[in-house]
């Protein structure tokens, strides 16, 4: 793979994986939802 | 407020938080995650076309998906699942519903022939169980296979399957999704998506894990390295043609199912106490995972290792249905001489499809369902069924004339235009009319998390004037062309005299649709005595939700 390419994959991984990440943990750790 | 309160409506609710975000992601993961998108990017410049889907999906997908859940919720406000009833929640005008027809004619226009396309899957997935198509071992004969089973085997050669095999997976295909759709919003589509997703995610996880370590085979030599230097490779220079700003803008309607009115009837089963800022953007991350992490990892690296980059790339520009229904049967009869699970591949490879394709069509149903069930009162299960038996007759004509552009001319002007209209229609309503002072503060209610407040300008301004300049570019190149019939739909090239009737009588019925709907929509607003200009009675809270 050219340098391009993985710092592209890498970056759009870690960019989605990142929000997707962030987000769960969020709903997982969030007040509103441990009540229930 | 005088009236409004007369319609039966429904009282469902989303059984939990868990499965509201699974048949929301459900809704929004589909056939473009691992078709459409590892094409486009190959096709659209790699890593360039990565730029312009990253920016898209900022400015266009996770507003409109905000902006869709804040239309839905206060929609439900007013029990209202449907664009017409939505619309007129917040623009006290009499023209705010028909406005909203789009919301109904687009849906359910998309889900019938999707529908058609999602019974391709199940087709295949039993085609691998059964080993049906072993012995295809090249582009050409798979895609002859492919053909036949379409019911398009040129004049002269021999088709392999009984004429009625497309009408048949059609048929049973259309039943599961009104069978799920009849069930309602907790019994049927949330369980679905409880089932459905897992297994779609663990199919993908399996197939992606065994495409990306396939070895590079003897006398072609590519790996899957350099199936994905394919996809990401930037080519700088292409960033300055609008082809792929807009075909990036393109995906991210369809990969997010924005502009369907699906995600706003889901969420008008929500109250205001339930968070939609942080379930949104949970929901638009779930479907990227799926995308950019799992669907740019199986189909053309797959290609890449056992055609070349060449053969890829050719493959590529034959279109995403030839690369997953030709392409990669032949790669699991590759793969079969040396793991003998190919056909078990197969299985899973056409089983996700068909798990990402159901989680959507039925979602796309729930808007007209919604509609007869809070105007007219109807029982979910006859007006499922009754949406089933308008989905079968029309969905029969998709596959008798797939060969004549019928289904292309619908793609456009439902699935591609359609969506950017509806789009344009709700940022202007829902950030406009409704001011963005108030869409912002709706937006926030029972919100779990701040949204940046860079957010409320892009909805404002930024999201509008991209939507427009997007309308206004395929207007122009596309819309245009396509009604003057200078090109037809599917092709660059100009619909032929043979094919000419079956284009007419394509859109015939969808400008049936529209005024039918219309008709329906003046008919419920008068049966149930609304005032345009004072809105409808808010129900009770307690009515929906988590």
């Amino acid at each position: 793979m050219s340098t391009g390419a993985i710092l592209f994959m890498t970056g759009s991984w870690t960019f989605v994986l990142g929000l997707a990440t962030w987000s769960f943990y969020k709903l997982l750790t969030n007040d509103k939802n441990k009540k229930k | 407020m005088s009236q409004s309160n007369q319609n039966s409506g429904s009282n469902e609710a989303w059984g939990s938080r868990i499965g509201l975000i699974l048949a929301m992601a459900g809704n929004a993961v589909g056939l473009g995650n691992f078709l459409r998108f590892p094409r486009q990017a190959a096709a659209n410049g790699g890593g360039s076309y990565m730029i312009a889907y990253f920016i898209a999906l900022l400015l266009l997908g996770i507003p409109l998906m905000w902006i869709e859940w804040g239309i839905g919720r206060n929609g439900g406000r007013y029990r209202k699942g449907h664009l017409p009833g939505m619309f007129a929640a917040i623009w006290k005008h009499p023209a705010a519903k028909y406005f909203g027809v789009v919301g109904m004619v687009v849906p359910l226009g998309v889900m019938i022939y999707y529908t058609y396309i999602e019974s391709w899957t199940l087709a295949f997935a039993i085609f691998s169980a059964t080993k049906d198509y072993w012995g295809n071992t090249t582009q050409e004969t798979m895609i002859a296979y492919l053909r036949s089973f379409q019911g398009l085997t040129p004049a002269g050669s021999t088709p392999v399957h009984a004429s009625y095999t497309p009408y048949a997976f059609f048929t049973v295909t259309l039943l599961i999704n009104i069978f799920v759709l009849s069930k309602g919003i907790s019994g049927g589509i949330e369980k679905l998506a409880k089932i459905g997703m897992p297994i779609l995610f663990v199919f993908a996880i399996v197939l992606a894990g065994v495409v990306l370590t396939l070895p590079a085979q003897p006398g072609i030599g590519t790996t899957p390295a350099q199936g994905l230097n394919f996809i990401y490779n930037p080519d700088l220079s292409r960033l300055g043609q609008p082809g792929i700003w807009l075909a990036a803008a393109g995906q991210i309607f369809f990969t997010l199912s924005v502009g369907m009115g699906s995600l706003q009837a889901y969420a008008s089963y929500l109250t205001t106490k339930d968070d939609i800022a942080l379930n949104g953007i949970a929901t638009a991350a779930t479907n990227e995972t799926a995308e950019v992490v799992l669907g740019g990892s199986i189909a053309i690296p797959a290609a890449v290792v056992f055609f070349g980059v060449a053969g890829a790339m050719q493959i590529a520009q034959g279109g995403a249905f030839d690369l997953g229904f030709a392409t990669m049967p032949v790669v699991f009869q590759q793969i079969d001489k040396t793991l003998p699970i190919g056909n078990l591949l197969g299985v899973m490879w056409f089983g996700l499809l068909f798990f990402a394709g159901i989680t959507s069509s039925v979602a796309m149903l729930t808007p007209v369902t919604a509609f007869f069930r809070e105007e007219f009162g109807f029982r979910r299960e006859a007006v499922a069924w009754a949406l089933g038996a308008i989905a079968f007759v029309v969905g029969l004509m998709h596959v008798h004339w797939l060969g004549h552009g019928f289904l292309d001319e619908w793609d456009y002007w439902v699935g591609t235009f359609g969506l950017v209209l509806v789009a344009v229609l709700e940022v202007v309503i829902f950030m406009w009319i409704m001011k963005p002072d108030e869409a912002w503060k709706s937006i926030h209610m029972g919100a779990d998390i701040q949204i940046p407040k860079i957010f409320k300008f892009i909805m404002t301004y930024v999201t509008p004037l991209y939507l427009l300049i997007i309308l206004t570019w395929w207007g122009k190149d596309e819309a245009i062309p396509i009604l003057l019939n200078r090109r037809s739909a599917g092709s660059a090239s100009p619909v032929s005299a043979e094919d000419m009737p079956f284009i007419i009588i394509s859109r015939g019925i969808l400008v049936l649709f529209v005024v039918v709907f219309l008709f329906i929509i003046r008919i419920a607003w008068k049966k149930n005595k609304y005032d345009d200009r004072k809105g409808f009675a808010e129900v009770s809270q307690n009515q929906g939700g988590m």
